[in-house]
């Protein structure tokens, strides 16, 4: 009993199928987070295979070399937080540590990198006749008139779905990588003031190598996949 | 450092998950290299999922230490796995009518 009363959440003495309680919960979050980004990933291959015909080469509109460049940040970030376990597990500190930051100075260059390619996106940089091709493939064509004070819109042309479902994919993962971050800031913070344990890291280390798996799955369909029959010239 | 299974070779990993995307990047620009190709849409995103499918093994396995749980606990935590796919194929008749 006195055993029982004892443990505390992540304790290792009290397993079921080999692993903490903390991972089993840590697990199932994750199992369900995945099938929420399944379910947009469903969305858009269905919206995509329907609208064949007006999508767009993801190569024209997206910047895949900069979009690499953040997937490798990721998967290096990945690398650090492995390399940060492997400090825990020796009860290494220093090394826990200095990989630990390296792990959040790599979330937070690719939110910077996210927020750079969005700023860019608005911007009107790689427009056509005045533009920004983008925003036509983000909202359609609006036309706005000033009438009795009031701006109305009304909507000429184009289809919003690129834009659309381009955004809500990497936005929905965009806010797990700042949750990521946050958490690892956290977690950094327990390190430094020596409130730590080798679960916890194992904890915020399956998230982060989550956020990466579904990173490397939606870079792939977002901004590899190309759909549109090149014209042989 | 001895690599005993509970401490596999990340460094290795790492090296085989950034090949991987340098060749998914090069394979992306086959529609562009090869535009006569008839397939050439279909082979490029059958090697583009495949590589993504590796990718995501490769860190599930090695980088959330799934290689290493037990046969059970691997078997609870895939299948959620399971029903995304389930998701996605019940929703083709979408595709096929849509």
């Amino acid at each position: 009993m006195s055993e029982a009363a004892a443990a505390t959440p992540g304790d290792a003495s009290k397993q079921v199928l080999g692993v903490t309680d903390g991972k089993m919960a840590m697990w199932i979050f994750l199992g369900s987070d995945g099938m929420s980004f399944m379910g947009l990933i469903a969305a858009y291959i269905v919206l995509r295979i329907n609208n064949l015909d007006i999508w767009p080469s993801p190569g024209e509109y997206l910047g895949i070399q900069l979009t690499a460049f953040n997937t490798f940040v990721l998967i290096c970030s990945s690398v650090t937080m492995v390399k940060a376990f492997e400090g825990a597990l020796a009860n290494d500190v220093p090394k826990l540590k200095k990989y630990l930051l390296l792990t959040i100075l790599g979330g937070a260059s690719f939110l910077g990198m996210q927020v750079y390619e969005y700023n860019h996106f608005f911007a009107n940089t790689h427009g056509v006749d005045g533009a920004n091709p983008f925003r036509l493939f983000l909202s359609g064509i609006w036309e706005g008139k000033l009438i009795d004070g009031e701006w109305a819109w009304s909507h000429l042309k184009g289809s919003t779905l690129f834009g659309s479902t381009f955004f809500v994919m990497t936005a929905f993962h965009g806010c797990h990588v700042f949750s990521g971050v946050v958490y690892l800031l956290f977690i950094y913070i327990g390190v430094c003031n020596g409130s730590w344990n080798k679960n916890r890291i194992e904890l915020v280390g399956l998230y982060w190598h989550f956020v990466d798996l579904v990173w490397i799955v939606i870079f792939t369909i977002v901004y590899l996949v190309e759909t549109k029959v090149p014209v042989s010239s | 450092m001895s690599e005993d299974h509970n401490h596999p070779n990340y460094i290795l990993i790492w090296v085989v998950l950034l090949v991987l995307t340098v060749l998914e990047v090069a394979v992306a620009f086959f529609p562009k290299w090869f535009p006569g190709w008839d397939y050439i849409i279909g082979i490029t995103i059958f090697l583009l999922l495949g590589m993504a499918f590796v990718k995501a093994g490769l860190v599930a396995a090695y980088f959330m230490h799934l290689k290493f749980e037990q046969k059970n606990f691997v078997m609870i935590v895939s299948f959620p796995l399971v029903l995304a796919c389930v998701l996605v194929i019940l929703l083709l008749p979408d595709v096929a009518y849509g």
